[in-house]
């Protein structure tokens, strides 16, 4: 009983957050993985509240406005000019903001774990049948009643819920009969984000503050809208249930499956209702993911225009062949750990710029990659070969299965369910101790052994290392390049460019797109094999679903139209980061605003943008 | 054999029938005209053919093979080209590039992942002949999106031309076009029709156009087939020239 | 004076030119109509007045008032109504809340259009309050979403094709109701249909391909059999 209560509580606080999530997901198809850092603020604010001023009820009050009027800056100042644009770029854009709200938190508040002080009226608690229920376990769910009644209402009975939804249902004409649909897109924004606040209030009373926390929120969050179903809050309501007494009764009673459970309920219910139990279809235009930039670009997007020529690549390598020669010692064993996220993000863009799916689940299958190399050379055998085979099946594998339960979804469905499954993934290594050594993961992998007929070459110093990795990653690049030259590669540019098109010349869209995921998870998976040997070390982080931002950040600032344009963004990424590092703190603030800058206003990024001042060079 | 038949076919949106137990036949090499006034459910007619749509009650036989509910790919493999209403390219592909897809799709080369596709002669050949059958010869490496609107309905056309099809359905080839482009585009359905000896079905608002070149004529409103017949008949159908000029008040 | 002066516009569908210089008057109190085969241009003439289709050459002038340029729901907000073509009610409200959410453009309830006034006219509409858009006829549909735009009062009406793909009964209705509106208001109706308006119009425009190649009163157009035969078929 008393479990069940703790479940509806957390049900509650989750049905606030996804209410909130889906608004937003629902009225302006924007996909806000800032949520969660909503969340987050809300409760940091309530905590500022109650400090100050020594009172919680005013910063029941006061948190989720904050919040609210914090959604419809950004809104107004970021997502407005982004809508024209392909999803991805919102989504993007709202990834960025994770990072500079997390460091703006850190900056107000500090990094150590904060907690609020219970109100009197709210400590304590009381016996009811035998059973000892918390107050504030009464006031959460009371308060998430209140929200699911409030939304009824203003949804159902009031001309501005009834305006919001005509606008979703028809934004053309609701604009044409006199509506002012962009405010009203701030205002959804800010009542979304006014409950990603007010949760972070009900939160405060529960958890430990501190940024971070959120992120399992924003996954459950995330599998509720899915289970639900977008547009519905009866489907929220219902999946925020579902899924609040599934993760706290399964954490009582099978605490190492909890979350997997969550995970296996989300594949039943997509296979079941594929749009939720009571959604809708979020209505997209497609508009390619590489933006359009006038008539240079135009023949930029040429086929062999997205690629180095045959020479300028055999440069490249010959480049990085002597390189450890003039570099210092560091610098080399940097150069090959950029060489090896190079390969990840440039298989990862493969998918994103030639293809147009942006998956969130590529950490899963570098880690995958990663865990089962180390396995095999530690607990059977140093030869490379065999390991790298095994790993090469794992990884490959994990990417078939995210794949089949993913590709048939429309596009931001697609992100939120690699997203999702990412994170079912983690929580399998993150929980396995015995395997995978939980969050403290595997250490003292030992070096590799390459047997060649008879020879054996040990990979021991780090020049070893180097030269090994660059044979690798240098094979990887060629063949990634031919395929991309190939009659396959053409079609994903068509299905990038118009996929209706290419269904009606007899291509079937969704197989072609599986064989691309599945390529891609090949040499992400070569990418984790190739890590884990090289560090030495390897733990659940390298599989969390954050890393998958850095291929992203990564092909975005080296421009995801062109092949290289990632292994560039690499390079770029590791160099600045490794001196934003060396001068702040904060260094998140200042990535974060760097991805949002580049999302806005440089979204072809160094490669595009050097092949767009040729080509006009070159053109007069 | 008729090439197409259209049997008691209802398409139902809600409470709205679009096309309403409509029955036709096409035989080959006819060159048929559907037209109607707008919202008569023209496109829907297409959209039911080519698997966009699985209609309501009724069936749709391709070559005496039933064909709907089959996936749209199915439909396009077993021989039917479309073009729409709406350019709908490959918007930043060279023209010969936008063709290349159809022409690999159609030798099944698109999963051949070690082959430079830049080195396929048997594909370029392919690509050539379409490309001068529909007259852009010229402007193989133009990217399509700044051909004129003209060109880029001829390309429409090339494309749904690739997997060389029995029955060719175009959606509205002259919407949107002057009078000199329009003229050429007429020109340009005769020649294909006379050179490849296709099935053509097309939809039309311009008139002169279907009366200028068509063997038959049918003739939607309301979602329901009111006329069937030859140019004359429907020229002088009483029924035909009150749903254009409206009802008798 | 003249309600609405459309002057040389230019409109395009991104790059294809749709509107070679497309010029109209229409005068208080007047029907105008706007008659075109399907693809000529009617459509897209409505949607650069309402601002859906910004014109990029040319001017738009309302109540002496150049609304070039002004985003759509700034125009509507002035008082030109806009009908438009397949219908599109808000397909998850019911009859009575794609009504009454108007009441927030128009928040003094100027004019004599009201929620009563219209159920008063359509009793059709009244027995449907309750029922969501999606769930009607086509017929019933039309009413809606012409109703819907008089809930803003406009002192001038964009009717795109109101009797598009209806049976002929529901035809006879909603001229029905466009005689009731003009004793109040200026429309300009788009059709293709000209039997339908000629009883219906003070002054028509025919358009072709982009352009306004004939103009002249009902009679007038419909003595000229030559232009039936060129620029409507058949």
């Amino acid at each position: 009983m008393a479990y069940v209560i703790n479940g509806l509580t957390f049900a509650m606080m989750l049905f606030v957050l996804s209410a909130g999530l889906n608004i937003i997901l629902g009225f302006l198809g924007v996909l806000n993985f800032a949520h969660g850092a909503l969340f987050i603020l809300g409760a940091y604010v309530t905590y500022a509240v109650t400090q100050t001023l020594g009172d919680f009820w005013l910063g029941l009050l006061i948190a989720p406005l904050v919040v609210g009027l914090f959604g419809m800056l950004i809104e107004f100042v970021f997502l407005r000019p982004l809508y024209k644009r392909h999803h991805v770029y919102t989504i993007l854009l709202t990834f960025g903001l994770i990072l500079v709200i997390y460091d703006i938190i850190k900056i107000i508040w500090g990094s150590d774990v904060k907690t609020v002080v219970t109100p009197p009226l709210l400590s304590g608690s009381f016996t009811l049948f035998g059973e000892i229920i918390p107050v504030a376990s009464v006031f959460i769910i009371l308060v998430g009643v209140l929200t699911a009644g409030g939304l009824w209402f203003i949804f159902k009975k009031t001309t501005f819920g009834k305006i919001l939804t005509a606008i979703s249902l028809d934004r053309e004409i609701a604009n044409a009969l006199g509506f002012n649909v962009a405010r009203r897109g701030t205002l959804a924004f800010g009542l979304g984000a006014l409950l990603a606040g007010l949760a972070g209030v009900l939160g405060s009373l529960k958890l430990s503050i501190a940024a971070g926390v959120d992120a399992e929120f924003l996954i459950y969050s995330f599998a509720i809208v899915v289970i639900g179903g977008v547009g519905s809050f009866r489907g929220t309501l219902l999946a925020s249930l579902i899924v609040g007494e599934m993760s706290v009764l399964g954490g009582v009673f099978l605490p190492e499956l909890s979350m997997s459970l969550i995970f296996v309920l989300l594949v039943v219910f997509l296979t079941l209702y594929p749009r939720g139990m009571f959604g809708r279809e979020i209505e997209q235009m497609h508009v390619p993911v590489v933006p359009y930039l006038g008539n240079v670009a135009t023949a930029f997007q040429r086929l062999s225009a997205t690629q180095l020529s045959l020479l300028s690549s055999l440069l490249v390598v010959a480049l990085l062949v002597v390189a450890p020669l003039a570099l210092p010692k560091y610098w080399t064993y940097l150069l090959a750990e950029i060489m090896v996220f190079a390969l990840f993000a440039i298989s990862f863009n493969v998918l994103f710029g030639f293809t147009g799916m942006l998956s969130f689940g590529q950490a899963s299958i570098f880690g995958a990659g990663a865990y089962t190399i180390s396995l095999m050379l530690i607990h059977v055998t140093g030869n490379w070969w065999l390991a790298f085979a095994a790993s090469l099946v794992i990884s490959t594998g994990v990417a078939v299965i995210i794949g089949l339960m993913s590709i048939h979804r429309s596009e931001i469905y697609f992100g939120m369910l690699t997203m999702a499954f990412a994170m079912l993934f983690y929580s399998i290594i993150y929980k396995w101790n015995s395997l995978t050594g939980g969050a403290d993961g595997l250490s003292g992998i030992p070096s590799p052994v390459l047997k060649f007929g008879f020879t054996e070459v040990e990979i021991l110093t780090p020049l070893a290392n180097y030269y090994f990795i660059l044979v690798v990653v240098a094979i990887c690049y060629f063949i990634l390049r031919t395929i991309m030259n190939s009659p396959f590669g053409q079609v994903l540019l068509a299905i990038r460019e118009n996929p209706t098109r290419t269904e009606f010349l007899g291509l079937p869209v969704k197989k072609y797109k599986f064989i691309a995921f599945v390529i891609a998870g090949v040499f992400t998976g070569v990418a984790g094999a190739l890590f884990a040997p090289f560090a030495g070390t390897i733990d659940a982080l390298a599989s969390h679903w954050s890393k998958s931002g850095e291929p992203i950040f990564m092909s975005l600032i080296g421009g995801i139209s062109t092949l290289i344009g990632p292994g560039v963004g690499t390079l770029f990424y590791y160099v600045l980061h490794s001196y934003i590092v060396s001068i702040t703190e904060y260094w998140q603030l200042v990535m974060g605003s760097i991805l949002i800058t580049v999302v806005m206003l440089f979204p072809m990024g160094i490669t595009g943008y050097a092949k767009k001042f040729i080509l006009s060079f070159k053109s007069s | 054999m008729e090439i197409l038949r259209i049997q008691d076919v209802t398409m139902s949106f809600g409470k709205m029938n679009a096309l309403h137990e409509v029955n036709c036949a096409v035989e080959p090499h006819e060159l048929l005209a559907v037209i109607g006034p707008n919202g008569a459910g023209k496109t829907t007619f297409f959209n039911v053919i080519t698997g966009k749509y699985k209609p309501s009650r009724g069936q749709v036989f391709f070559k005496g093979e039933r064909i709907d509910g089959l996936s749209r790919p199915q439909i396009i493999n077993k021989g039917i080209g479309r073009s729409f209403q709406v350019v709908n390219l490959f918007p930043d592909l060279t023209v010969a590039a936008n063709v290349r897809i159809g022409v690999l799709a159609h030798q099944k080369q698109t999963l051949r992942l070690f082959k430079n596709v830049d080195k396929m002669a048997e594909v370029d050949q392919e690509v050539e002949r379409i490309l001068d059958l529909v007259h852009l010869g010229d402007e193989a490496g133009v990217v399509a999106t700044t051909l004129s609107h003209g060109d880029q309905k001829c390309l429409e056309m090339g494309m749904a031309l690739t997997n060389h099809p029995a029955l060719l359905l175009l959606d509205e080839p002259t919407a949107g076009m002057g009078p000199e482009e329009t003229r050429q585009s007429i020109e340009l359905i005769k020649d294909v029709w006379r050179k490849t000896g296709v099935t053509i079905v097309f939809t039309e608002h311009d008139l002169d156009m279907v009366f200028n070149i068509s063997t038959r004529v049918l003739v939607l409103q309301s979602g329901k087939l009111i006329a069937d017949g030859s140019v004359k008949d429907i020229r002088n159908n009483p029924r035909v020239k009150e749903a254009y000029l409206g009802e008798e008040a | 004076m003249n309600e609405l002066e459309v002057r040389d516009i230019n409109s395009y569908y991104g790059k294809s030119h749709i509107l070679f210089g497309v010029s109209l008057d229409v005068a208080q109190g007047q029907v105008v109509g706007l008659i075109g085969r399907n693809g000529a241009g009617k459509s897209t003439t409505l949607k650069s007045i309402i601002g859906l289709v910004p014109p990029r050459q040319g001017s738009i002038t309302y109540q002496g008032r150049n609304i070039c340029g002004l985003p759509s729901h700034r125009i509507a907000k002035l008082g030109v109504g806009f009908v438009p073509e397949d219908r599109r009610v808000f397909s998850d409200l019911t009859v009575l809340d794609n009504l009454e959410i108007m009441k927030q453009v128009n928040p003094r309830g100027e004019g004599q259009w009201s929620v009563e006034r219209i159920f008063d006219l359509f009793p059709k509409l009244a027995q449907l309050k309750d029922n969501r858009g999606m769930d009607l006829s086509g017929g019933e549909q039309q009413m809606v979403t012409i109703a819907r735009t008089l809930m803003i009062n406009p002192s001038v009406l964009l009717l795109d094709e109101p009797t598009e793909g209806l049976a002929p009964l529901i035809v006879r209705e909603i001229k029905r109701l466009i005689q009731e509106v003009r004793k109040t208001t200026t429309i300009l109706l788009a059709e293709q249909n000209l039997r339908f308006v000629l009883d219906l119009i003070d002054y028509g425009y025919v358009i072709d391909q982009g352009k306004v190649v004939l103009q002249g009163t009902a009679a007038e157009l419909d003595a000229d059999e030559h232009a039936k035969q060129k620029y409507l078929g058949v």
